[in-house]
């Protein structure tokens, strides 16, 4: 008698259906997974044994057998605790079987029965919904899963128990409610930056048709406080948008208590970030900083202190929109539209083009400088602007366009 | 705001499904929708040959000048605003 429960396997931001077959057999005591599992799969036997055991189950001692079909897609991730935990309860007669083939199952299990938050819930709703199955995820991705849709089917319970008790008609959770987390109103205010007109313009002209900018200035200039107000110029999310954004976000377990959020998204990399952290791989084929930008804006300060390629990495995800990550076994796609924001120095002592300024390496201060960025990807940026110091008469003249008529006008 | 609104309206119109701002366009679609006038494709042949403009910049200045123009509330390129996008380009020494 084999018992089978319904999860999901990711890749990228797509939802693979996984089938977990459970057999319990006479034989030698043992507790076999199988399918290809990763290190944190395979430790899942210890998970599901003391969560049952602290749920009140005991394992049989017979021959466990557990395969994750697909049997050659390699099983990464924890979320096949809880399906694993659920077909054993099948076998075993503790809960009934029919039902469980009506879901969607993912879950981490605590040792102590309680279900753990895992990333990918969204995704993972999305492909029940299109397989017309529902949902079991755990209760803190519950409001996530409520976005894919009114007609899912969602249990989202704390523990085991709690799942139990509902398949068994004792007690029903309650459906989880979707949450928006509210936009972040208090974004610094462009009309804070005093002079810089030109930049101000250019800004503005990037933020109404997402054109990639950069900005070259001495130190002081405004550089980063300019980009630091682009997100409170550009328009929110439309729905679309939004469930593109949201699912990279919930691959990355970047959804914090399931709520989404309609305002762009804005990275700001450190320039120590490699190229797995940029533009994505790594162990588990995370999306990148240019990934969790999509739909948003990327900023590059100190642009040339990356890393040259780095900087060229990101030049065919600017072009095309999307970024493909080659494994040996299997390739994955990550949307990237990004406008990309960035700014640098002019020169290595940061004042070459001031006035009444040389630079003591002379004329090769600023060339050596700026030949770290190669031709190609400068033809990637639309506007570049020189962003001059401030001087003293800037500063008390008054600003001339508020926030309000800069956003009506654009 | 407004001008992102004008630039939704025209690629919905078009059909062109997943792009909501300029930048996003194909070069196609921008080639029909930025078509310059005879003065500034003067300029911007002119333009082309001083600077070494490669096919993409000259699809990325068609883009920025066709913003430029919804901010102004302009239907047609003009010559400011082809001038106003390739000064954007140019910007820093060459």
């Amino acid at each position: 008698m084999v018992t089978r429960v319904q999860t999901v396997a990711f890749q990228g931001i797509q939802a693979l259906p996984v089938d977990v077959q459970v057999q319990v057999a006479n034989g030698m005591p043992a507790f076999n997974i199988v399918g290809l599992p990763d290190k944190a799969v395979g430790e899942s036997k210890e998970r599901v044994r003391s969560a049952l055991t602290s749920s009140g189950l005991s394992l049989p001692p017979k021959r466990i057998t557990i395969n994750l079909a697909p049997a050659d897609l390699p099983k990464e991730g924890s979320h096949y605790d809880l399906p694993i935990a659920l077909g054993l309860m099948a076998a075993i007669g503790a809960i009934p079987g029919d039902s469980l083939g009506e879901y969607v199952v993912l879950g981490e299990l605590a040792l102590d029965g309680r279900i753990s938050t895992v990333a990918g819930t969204l995704p993972a709703a999305i492909s029940a919904q299109s397989r017309d199955l529902g949902l079991i995820c755990p209760e803190s991705c519950g409001p996530e899963a409520a976005w894919a849709g009114e007609e899912l089917n969602i249990i989202a319970p704390v523990n085991l128990l709690a799942l139990v008790n509902h398949l068994t008609g004792n007690q029903l959770c309650a459906r989880p409610v979707a949450k928006r987390r509210d936009r972040n109103l208090a974004f610094p205010d462009l009309s804070e930056i005093k002079g810089q007109e030109g930049a101000k313009r250019a800004l503005e002209v990037a933020a109404a048709g997402g054109h990639n900018f950069l900005m070259i200035g001495p130190p002081g200039a405004g550089k980063s406080m300019l980009a630091a107000r682009l997100p409170s110029i550009l328009p929110p999310l439309n729905p679309r948008e939004l469930l593109d954004v949201s699912m990279v976000q919930s691959i990355a377990g970047e959804l914090a208590g399931g709520q989404l959020s309609d305002s762009r998204p804005f990275r700001a990399p450190h320039h120590s970030a490699s190229m797995a952290a940029l533009i994505g791989g790594g162990l588990k084929v995370r999306p990148g900083e240019v990934s969790l930008a999509h739909n948003g804006v990327l900023f590059l300060d100190e642009l040339p202190e990356f890393a040259p390629q780095v900087i060229d990495g990101l030049r065919q995800p600017l072009e095309s929109g999307e970024t493909v990550i080659a494994r040996a076994n299997h390739r994955v796609v990550y949307p990237s539209r990004v406008q990309l924001v960035a700014a640098m120095n002019p020169c290595k002592c940061g004042m070459a083009g001031s006035p009444g300024h040389t630079c003591k390496r002379g004329d090769r201060c600023a060339s050596d400088y700026q030949a770290r960025i190669s031709g190609p990807f400068l033809d990637r940026i639309d506007i570049r602007i020189d962003v001059p110091a401030v001087t003293a008469l800037d500063m008390i003249e008054p600003e001339t366009l508020s926030q309000a008529n800069m956003l009506q006008n654009g | 705001m407004r001008a992102r609104q004008i630039q939704a309206d025209r690629y919905l119109k078009l059909g062109a499904t997943g792009v909501y701002n300029n930048a996003a366009t194909s070069a196609k679609v921008i080639e029909q929708v930025a078509q310059p006038d005879s003065e500034s494709k003067q300029l911007l042949v002119q333009a082309a040959e001083k600077f070494n403009l490669s096919a993409r910049a000259y699809h990325r200045v068609l883009k920025v000048a066709r913003t430029l123009a919804d901010l102004g509330g302009a239907q047609h390129i003009k010559k400011p605003h082809i001038a106003e996008a390739l000064g954007y380009r140019i910007g820093f020494g060459t």
